[in-house]
């Protein structure tokens, strides 16, 4: 980003040198200042990928999986789930920034060799890990941090619903890829 | 001679800061199995506890789990679950052994048993006179049966006297 920035720099130059000037003559200093101004840096780190655990697929019609992005609870509706459930966790932190944003894409499914699911992702972001997380609508979330000097920390939760398993559905792992990316200013 | 100058510089200062920029990515996955029914033997015992020889018909009912003209002892019903998706449907199938044989003779045997569709504690009902059924898991993807029965006791010398049920249980 490029910024102007007036700064008013009261600068007092003490000029020692052979007295060789009299009253009345003038003489040109030359300024030379360097402002070091600290550069924004953030990083984002996945705490865990989304899992949902294995699923069994219903003997008629279709079934669905999710896991709440708020709650990180995992529900099913006509397959019956086990093994452990794992909400998808990033967290973005930064130092001298002023103001950031973070964007997701979310699958349109998740695929195996010669099938797909359907997947719809949610989202949702708190100041505290294990805090309460609120949902974000859209496909980037913005924040502001206090700038020069600062740190900040903020979490991200990802989950959503895998639908229309049914008994044509391929046995397997089905995967896919929540892509993320951050700016910060 | 000695000059001081005392400057005041205002300085209109165009400073670049460069945004910093980072990506990553997060890992979906799903496992998926075929559908399978999962038993579960909870009880594998059906026990009339201690009887009068001459005690008549004892009952154990499946549903509410109470025992009729028990002397002493611990009384037990049979009971097994199912687990599995949701709409999957079974079949189980009873063969129940019509008499309790021991050393001392026999007694008849009527099977009493009942089912839950939720593996609730609560909530049985008795399969009455059936010796095969068939279901579908409901939405809690979990159903459970209680095994009792009734023994007819009449002039029945002392004794320990048993048998076996054998219990089907058909992913249909």
């Amino acid at each position: 980003m490029k910024s102007l920035l007036c700064l008013p720099l009261f600068l007092f130059v003490l000029a020692a040198g052979p007295a060789h000037l009299v009253h009345g003559q003038s003489s040109n200093v030359d300024v030379s200042i360097t402002l070091v101004a600290p550069s924004p840096v953030c990083g984002l780190t996945v705490s865990s990928d989304l899992g949902y655990g294995t699923i069994q697929k219903p003997s008629s019609g279709t079934g669905s999986v999710a896991i709440s992005a708020t709650t990180g609870t995992r529900t099913v509706t006509d397959v019956l789930a086990s093994g452990s459930a794992t909400v998808g966790q990033v967290r973005i932190n930064g130092s001298n920034v002023a103001s950031y944003s973070l964007s997701r894409t979310f699958p349109g499914s998740l695929t195996r060799s010669g099938g797909s699911l359907g997947f719809s992702g949610s989202w949702a972001q708190s100041l505290q890990p294990n805090g309460s997380y609120s949902s974000v609508n859209g496909s980037s979330y913005s924040g502001t941090s206090r700038g020069v000097g600062t740190t900040f920390t903020r979490y991200f939760r990802f989950g959503g619903t895998v639908s229309g398993i049914g008994l044509s559905d391929p046995n397997g792992s089905y995967t896919g890829t929540i892509k993320t990316s951050a700016t910060c200013n | 001679m000695q000059l001081t100058y005392g400057l005041a510089v205002f300085a209109a200062l165009s400073v670049t800061q460069a945004g910093a920029q980072e990506a990553a990515t997060v890992d979906v996955r799903l496992d998926v199995l075929p559908p399978s029914l999962t038993v579960t033997i909870t009880s594998a015992e059906v026990d009339f506890a201690e009887q009068r020889p001459d005690a008549g018909r004892v009952d154990l009912d499946p549903v509410t789990g109470e025992i009729s003209g028990k002397v002493s002892g611990r009384h037990a019903l049979g009971e097994l679950s199912l687990s599995g998706p949701a709409k999957g449907a079974y079949a189980v199938a009873i063969e129940p052994w019509p008499l309790l044989t021991g050393a001392a003779g026999r007694v008849s045997f009527g099977l009493r048993w009942a089912r839950n569709a939720s593996c609730r504690e609560s909530g049985f009902e008795e399969l009455s006179g059936n010796v095969v059924i068939q279901g579908i898991l409901g939405p809690s993807g979990c159903t459970s049966f209680r095994f009792g029965g009734a023994v007819h006791l009449l002039s029945t010398p002392a004794g320990r006297y048993g048998g076996r049920l054998r219990v089907r249980v058909i992913p249909l």
